[in-house]
């Protein structure tokens, strides 16, 4: 059967709904910006897709995991594979980890910090958030850490951590959307 | 669970671990208000997501799904294999399963440790490794753990009908690969599987 191009709202309603064209449809359209979001963090093109996979059809496989409510389709994706090629780069520091303490030279890390980020209104939206919201985000988002780590880090009790680094991505939100000015 | 409040942020940042992901999951699940303020955090996070670098995934990725999609299709139902003749069943599974591991129809429940009040606890003999599922007797938590996984395994959820639906993956702690599903319904029969095939599965009884 096929389908017609579908508008955003149709194609969430349907991919909600676990027509199986939506899930295709969906891929077509977002299998760049899902990809990238695994191979940014990963760096590791076979990685990157096993993750991509595994995320996607863990979600189709749950009727539950999205629904319209949860906003739009495409940042509920991107969210998730990253979220799921996060997991897979801790599991490998953790790894890594337990070969250093048995003395087995563990293989390259694959974490590395971006010298630039590259896009100028990222770039501005973050340089224009209070250094306290600035160094937990960058934390968690270029460093991979979880708030109680980035905590631990920082000797900043948990409670405060998570409430700057909510603040900081309710700021970004603003400052990306449309028209906002930095 | 209260409302996810913060953690919605912390979420779309990736900054909780695979647990707190989790319990968030479920909650939003039936909370539309914080399904709503995650997604509008899920937006906000995807503006970055958007100014890192582009890649393109490789054409074999989206035959893959779609071969994955197939076969997660209904499938037959595996016949329990009675007690009596588990051990000529596990023979045969050791010759025709190139992974190594081995099928049983049904877990018996173990006795003693973690199981009181609130959990029960099954176990599961294999040949290459052994595995527990841990589950809350009110069906809202499930926990499998398996000790040297050979291969990455799902947990999948089997349906009545036979369909299959995974809920988690496993994933390393050491050598001892872990699943969490904060799930909102009792589940009768969990399966383990590597790709495409089904490793080992449980029936679960709650009472």
């Amino acid at each position: 059967m096929t389908h017609p191009p579908a508008d955003d709202p149709a194609l969430e309603r349907a991919f909600a709904a676990r027509e199986r064209w939506a899930f295709d449809e969906a891929y077509d359209r977002y299998s760049g910006l899902l990809y990238s979001a695994a191979y940014n963090v990963l760096h590791a093109r076979e990685d990157a897709e096993d993750c991509v996979h595994d995320a996607l059809l863990r979600v189709w496989n749950n009727p539950s995991a999205y629904t319209t409510e949860r906003g739009t389709l495409r940042s509920f994706l991107a969210v998730c594979v990253r979220n799921a090629a996060i997991s897979r780069i801790r599991a490998m520091q953790t790894r890594a980890g337990a070969q250093r303490r048995a003395g087995v030279e563990p293989e390259a890390e694959y974490v590395e910090f971006p010298d630039v980020i590259e896009q100028s209104r990222l770039r501005a939206a973050i340089a224009a958030l209070p250094d306290e919201q600035r160094e937990p985000l960058l934390l968690a988002y270029y460093g991979y850490k979880t708030h109680v780590e980035i905590a631990d880090a920082l000797a900043t009790p948990l409670g405060t951590i998570k409430s700057r680094i909510a603040q900081a991505v309710r700021r970004l939100g603003h400052a990306m959307q449309p028209g906002a000015a930095v | 669970m209260n409302h996810i409040d913060d953690l919605a942020e912390l979420y779309a940042l990736g900054a909780l671990d695979d647990l707190e992901r989790k319990r968030v999951d479920a909650h939003v699940a039936a909370c539309t208000a914080c399904a709503r303020r995650l997604g509008v955090a899920e937006r906000a996070v995807t503006a970055a997501i958007e100014a890192d670098p582009p890649y393109e995934p490789s054409p074999a990725l989206r035959a893959r799904l779609g071969a994955s999609l197939d076969a997660a299709r209904p499938r037959a139902r595996i016949a329990t294999v009675p007690r009596g003749w588990f051990a000529v069943a596990a023979a045969i599974a050791i010759l025709a399963l190139p992974v190594g591991f081995v099928m049983r129809g049904s877990m018996a429940p173990e006795s003693g440790q973690f199981a009181d009040a609130n959990f029960k606890m099954m176990k599961l003999q294999t040949v290459a490794m052994s595995a527990h599922v841990t589950y809350a007797k009110s069906g809202d938590f499930y926990a499998v753990m398996v000790k040297h996984p050979m291969r990455a395994l799902r947990v999948a959820y089997v349906h009545p009908d036979g369909t299959m639906e995974t809920i988690g993956t496993v994933e390393m702690h050491g050598d001892t690969g872990v699943a969490v599903m904060p799930i909102d319904h009792k589940m009768l029969e969990l399966a383990l599987v590597d790709g495409t095939t089904v490793v080992a599965e449980a029936d679960l009884t709650f009472d």
